[in-house]
This record gives C-alpha cells, sequence and structure tokens, in this order.
C-alpha cells in the first residue's frame, strides 16, 4: 500500500520533474575553433580534431603538447583533405596500435574541441527511471483489477479552500431495483454567496443513473450544526463534545476520531471469517443536559467494493441474466444478494443504561467506500455525566473517522432547493443536460463524465447546513478480467452459502486489503480535484 | 557523432538568384567551407559554389538529430503499460492514463531533438558561425580538386 502511495504520490512526480527538467533543452553541440598552440605545455585534451593548412584532418582521441615543443603528438586516425583514411594508430576499442602521430605545429591550421550538451544518455536514464516507476503501479492494477477501479456518482464542491470530495450517491443502488434516496451532509461545503455549485463526476466504469440531485438548506443556529438521523430527520445540534476516550482492540483512537479530518480508525479484516466482530467503546463526559445524540462521521472500506465485483466475476456471463431476475422482481436472487449484505452487517450503536447493560440503541448501514457520512443516533438521556458508548461492527469493513456527542435541539425541516443549471463539463452538448427536476427525466452519465450542478440558495437569514439529496441507480460495467474468474460452483456457494463463502474468502481477500484504499485512489482515471 | 565526424555537417539552403524575381530555390548538401562571400557546398551530385547574397535563409544540423532514438525508447518504456492494457483492456484505459505523463515527456524530448538542435541562418546565427560545422572550417585548402570530394 505504502509503495503504491509512494510510486504515485512522490515517485512519479518527482522522476517526471527531474525528467522534464532535462528534457527541457535540446541536445546540442558546443563547437570551439583555437588557433595552436592549444593546450598548456605538458597537457593533454582528448576528442580533438586537427585542421591542418592543406585541408587533412587528425581526429584524436588525445592530443599532447610536450614541453616547449613545436610538435604536438596524438592518436586516432589521420584522413587526407577528400576525407580518405591515410593512416591509424587506434584500433576500434581505442587501443594504441602503432606509434603516435607527431603534428608539426606550423602546419595546424585550427584545432577543434567539441563539447556535448545536455546529452541523451541522461535523458534515456531519465526516461527510463520513469518508466520503471510506472512499471510497479501497471504490475499493482494489472495483479488486483479490483482493487483500482469503481464508485459510485461522486460530488465534489468547495470547502473553502478546495474542491473536494463531499459524497458519494446512492451507493447501495446497484440495479434499479435498489433504486432509493440518499442523503449525505455536504460536512465542509463552503457556499459563497447565493451560489453554489456541486461536481459532478462518473468515476468508474458504471453507468449512472440520476434522478435528482437536490440541495437541502438546514438553518441553524450559532455554534449549531444540523445532523441527520437514518430516519431522515434532521436536529439542530449544539454542545458537541468529542469523546474523551476511544478503546478498540488495537488500543487507543481518541486521535482519529476527534475531528471530521479523513483520519479515520479502522482496522483489518480477520483472515478466518470476514465476518467476525469487533468493538470500539467511546466514553464521553460533561455531556449536556437534554436529549442527546451520537454523531458519526464514517464510511465503508472497499471490502464490500470487493465482494461486490468477486461475486460478478464468479458469475461471470451470468450476471446478466441475475440481474435481470433482480429487475423482474424475482425475490430469491435479490434475497440472495440482500443476505451477504446482511452478514457483512451495519455499525451497530450501544449505550450502556444505569444498570451497566448494553442497550442497542440503533444501527447505520449505509454503503459506500469513498466519502464519509455524518449520522445522528438518538440516545435517550442518562441523567449522567458520563455516557458510554459502544460501536459494534464487522472487522475490516468500516473507517470511523468522527464521533461526538451533543444535546438535540429543535427539529428542523430542511428547504429544497433544486438544480438551477446542469453543465456537462466535458460534452459540447450542454443542452443534453437534464436539469435534474423531474423523475422521469434522468442525467445518464458514463465513465468520465463531468457535470457542475449549480443552485440559487436562497436567502434564509441565519447560518446552515447543507445536504445533499440524491436518487438514482447504478450499472456495474463487467470486466474482461472479471470473467476469467468466471466459476458458477463459486457463485453457488457466494449466493447460496454466502456465510460459509465470507468464512473462508479471508485469505484471498488478504491479498488485497493492504494495498485496496490506496490503489483505488491513486488509480482512478479521474482524479480528484 | 559530429564530434568524431571528418566531414561538414548537412546543411539546407534556401537560395533567391535574381531578387526578388525569381521563386526561392532549397538545396543541402555537406557544408564544404564557407569564406570570403562564397558558401562550398557538396550535394549528391555536384560540388557548388554559392554566392552569400544569393542565401535566404539556412539551416544547419551539426548531428543526425536524435529524435528517432528518443521516439524509440519513449515506445520502449511505454511497452509494458501498453502490454497491460491489451492484457486487461478494463483497466487498460487508466494504465494508458498512466503513461501519457511519459507519452508527452518523450513527445516533447524527440521535437526539441528534431528541431531544437539546428542553426538557423539569419534568424540566430551568422553564416561565419555555421562555417565552424564546415568540413574546412580554417578554409578552402589550397590545390583541392572539387572533383574529388565525396560525400561519406
Amino acid at each position: 500500500m505504502k509503495k503504491i502511495k509512494f510510486y504515485t504520490c512522490y515517485l512519479l512526480p518527482i522522476l517526471l520533474l527531474i525528467l522534464m527538467f532535462n528534457t527541457r533543452c535540446a541536445t546540442t553541440l558546443i563547437r570551439e575553433l583555437r588557433q595552436p598552440p592549444v593546450t598548456a605545455a605538458d597537457s593533454s585534451i582528448y576528442n580533438v580534431k586537427v585542421h591542418m593548412k592543406d585541408g587533412s584532418l587528425y581526429v584524436l582521441d588525445i592530443f599532447d603538447m610536450d614541453n616547449n615543443s613545436d610538435t604536438a603528438y596524438g592518436f586516432g586516425i589521420y584522413y587526407d583533405k577528400y576525407r580518405d583514411v591515410i593512416r591509424t594508430n587506434t584500433d576500434l576499442s581505442g587501443q594504441w596500435i602503432d606509434r603516435r602521430f607527431s603534428v608539426a605545429l606550423t602546419d595546424i591550421a585550427l584545432v577543434e574541441v567539441n563539447q556535448i550538451k545536455s546529452k541523451m544518455t541522461g535523458k534515456i536514464l531519465g526516461i527510463s527511471l520513469v518508466s520503471a516507476a510506472t512499471i510497479g503501479l501497471t504490475a499493482y492494477c494489472l495483479a488486483n483489477p479490483k482493487a483500482c477501479f469503481g464508485s459510485c456518482p461522486t460530488f465534489y464542491s468547495w470547502d473553502g479552500t478546495d474542491t473536494t470530495l463531499m459524497a458519494e450517491g446512492f451507493s447501495s443502488s446497484i440495479l434499479r431495483k435498489y433504486e432509493t434516496d440518499d442523503i449525505d451532509m455536504l460536512y465542509h461545503a463552503h457556499p459563497a454567496g447565493n451560489n453554489f455549485s456541486i461536481k459532478l463526476t462518473n468515476e468508474a466504469l458504471e453507468t449512472h443513473v440520476i434522478r435528482y440531485a437536490n440541495i437541502m438548506l438546514l438553518p441553524r443556529g450559532d455554534g449549531e450544526r444540523v445532523f441527520a438521523t437514518e430516519e431522515g430527520e434532521f436536529f439542530q445540534t449544539s454542545d458537541i463534545h468529542a469523546p474523551t476516550s476511544c478503546k478498540a482492540p488495537e488500543g487507543d483512537c481518541l486521535e482519529q476520531l476527534r475531528s471530521m479530518d479523513k483520519k479515520e480508525r479502522y482496522s483489518r479484516s480477520d483472515p478466518h471469517n470476514l465476518i467476525s466482530k469487533e468493538s470500539v467503546e467511546l466514553t464521553f463526559n460533561d455531556v449536556p443536559e437534554g436529549k442527546i445524540g451520537l454523531i458519526l462521521g464514517c464510511r465503508q472500506t472497499f471490502m464490500t467494493t470487493y465482494l461486490f465485483y468477486q461475486g460478478l466475476a464468479y458469475l461471470g456471463r451470468s450476471a446478466g441474466y441475475f440481474a435481470a431476475r433482480i429487475e423482474s422482481g424475482d425475490k430469491l436472487p435479490q434475497r440472495k444478494f440482500d443476505r451477504i449484505k446482511d452478514l457483512l452487517g451495519p455499525i451497530e450503536i450501544f449505550y450502556r443504561d444505569s444498570g451497566g447493560q448494553w442497550i442497542r440503541a440503533d444501527e447505520i448501514s449505509e454503503s459506500g467506500p469513498i466519502a464519509s457520512d455524518l449520522h445522528l443516533i438518538k440516545l435517550p438521556g442518562t441523567g449522567s455525566g458520563e455516557v458510554k458508548i459502544k460501536l459494534r461492527m464487522t472487522k475490516g469493513l468500516w473507517r470511523i473517522d468522527y464521533a461526538a456527542l451533543g444535546r438535540l435541539g429543535n427539529e428542523t425541516d430542511p428547504i429544497i432547493v433544486e438544480p438551477s443549471e446542469v453543465v456537462a463539463k466535458n460534452n459540447p452538448d450542454t443542452a443534453a443536460a437534464p436539469l435534474l427536476k423531474g423523475l422521469q427525466t434522468t442525467l445518464i452519465t458514463l465513465p468520465g463524465d463531468v457535470y457542475e450542478i449549480k443552485y440559487r440558495i436562497p436567502d434564509v437569514g441565519d447560518d446552515y447546513d447543507l445536504f445533499l439529496k440524491s436518487r438514482g441507480y447504478y450499472l456495474e460495467w463487467m470486466r474482461e478480467s472479471w470473467l476469467e474468474e468466471e466459476n458458477h460452483l463459486k457463485a453457488a456457494v457466494f449466493f447460496g452459502f454466502p456465510g460459509l463463502y465470507l468464512r473462508h474468502a479471508g485469505n484471498d481477500f488478504k491479498k488485497v486489503e493492504n494495498d485496496l484504499e490506496n490503489s483505488f485512489w491513486n488509480s482512478r482515471y479521474v482524479r480528484k480535484n | 557523432m559530429a564530434e568524431k565526424s571528418s566531414t561538414g555537417s548537412w546543411i539546407v539552403i534556401q537560395m533567391q538568384q535574381d531578387l526578388p524575381l525569381s521563386r526561392p530555390t532549397e538545396i543541402s548538401g555537406e557544408l564544404i567551407a564557407i569564406e570570403n562571400d562564397t558558401v562550398y557546398l557538396l550535394t549528391s551530385s555536384a560540388f557548388l559554389k554559392i554566392h552569400q547574397g544569393a542565401v535566404t535563409t539556412a539551416v544547419l544540423y551539426p548531428f543526425k538529430p536524435q529524435s528517432a532514438t528518443v521516439s524509440f525508447i519513449t515506445g520502449l518504456s511505454l511497452l509494458p503499460t501498453m502490454i497491460g492494457a491489451i492484457i486487461r483492456p478494463d483497466p487498460g484505459v487508466a494504465l494508458l492514463i498512466i503513461g501519457i505523463p511519459l507519452l508527452v515527456t518523450g513527445t516533447i524530448m524527440s521535437m526539441n531533438e528534431l528541431y531544437g538542435n539546428v542553426m538557423k541562418y539569419p534568424l540566430k546565427y551568422s553564416l561565419k558561425d555555421l562555417g565552424r560545422f564546415s568540413r574546412f572550417p580554417q578554409g578552402m585548402p589550397p590545390d583541392l580538386d572539387p572533383g574529388n570530394l565525396r560525400l561519406k
């Protein structure tokens, strides 16, 4: 994983810079013509041409002058004025094979010294180094094609300093049958005035069908943020506290969960059972009185992506048939597919009651490995200044970026803002982009497509938080390399006995797990920002 | 390479005999010498003396352009990526994109080699400057029989 990151983030750009610096100039020949005597006494110069007054020429490997002598000496080839070879005293390898030439200084017209600048050898070395660096990345992508690609509709927006990844849309909607609404908090969004825009990209080998992408505007008071529950309720939240302790199986994890900064707590999967569980315990002190809620920022790891692709690979040419059965309402394959999702499971959230019992509060099951989303889990007031929370989840499946506890204020209704304009950024036929205002007019995107969705934010007078509500589905493209893994027996085990499969797939997953995250980010052909 | 060559550099000359009435003529060959008001040129068919005043432009190639070598090396360097793209067509697009910086650099380098190391008269150099890359930079030797000069 570090190797891939090192290649793409550091080594490759550095080598390219060196190469470009090295190649900015053409190979040039600097020629100097000197009158004899050309060297200080008792010294030698190399690779010279001695032009004689009669038109003959010595092309010498070495040119010597003795002290106070009127004669110079050398080894090389002597040509007449028609450039026929008269004599040579070196062989092809430059070894001296005959007595040296004696050249009278008075017969010399000019001595020519050449210097090559920006030699080809340096450039070839440079280009070879860059090539070697790309080979590593290429080899990895070839060995792990499932690691390199795949995403859902991705949404970028301005965060005040840069255009950054904010959300991914409807990750679990892998077929029209699974089409659903998806609400994602644009936690870092920073609208400038009344204009707000989102960059929508398709960065995978997928077809995305987007019905709408509306902004939800939630006014808030000073020091408040608005968070959404899994049920789609929005609460103004204040007195937001970071945990005072975070205990994970690997040790302290407080630093990773303190803020929404992409420093995430995650673990590696269990090689003996991909669905084995783990728990992380959080403690909050100085808990505010009244209604409280746990705020959790998280996303999935690429385990789900890997398993999804693996399932498609096993189905191979039958994948279309399998998908068509689900689309046509056949519940059996749908249940098989859902079973895998169930086995992988959500993040279950428990709180400890006054009697010391762990009580299940809620769960987070939002799919998607690209952008962390924020979730609000309502908790009952404990009447105590300390709250203990347990997060139970499948090992290696979740990345948790942020955990906090806040006091819940009023439930608030969002102001829905529809797009005012949709502009195709890489398609000159801008009129083709539907406005994403009606359920019947979908925006269909293909790999590499980029759209800018513009919104006019109404004046609400106060601060506000933004959420993105999108709806649609996407179709994963089958890859040639997956077809090589077509195996209907394994597909039968995968979908028929997913528990059994997941208990035995750990070793295969382990082979790529360490590199999945970085290779994904480093190999998408439409890059971040 | 030119540092070991016993001959002059190759030059392409555009000349116009009767300014401004005639059409310019392009002629190329080995630069033999430039002295006084005359450019001595050895073409594949003749030894020519051209009056400097008739030379409108000249392009001198101090040595054989290395652009073909650069293109070859760039091609070789792209080979692993291209093979990867063929073996695995689906991540192939991305693999090819990995090779784009290399391709761009190689192309720039190749163009540089093709056009960057030439000497152009009158844009940047005088004919006297070009004369240093002739077969006889010291001037035409005495008793030279031009009929015996051959392109090497």
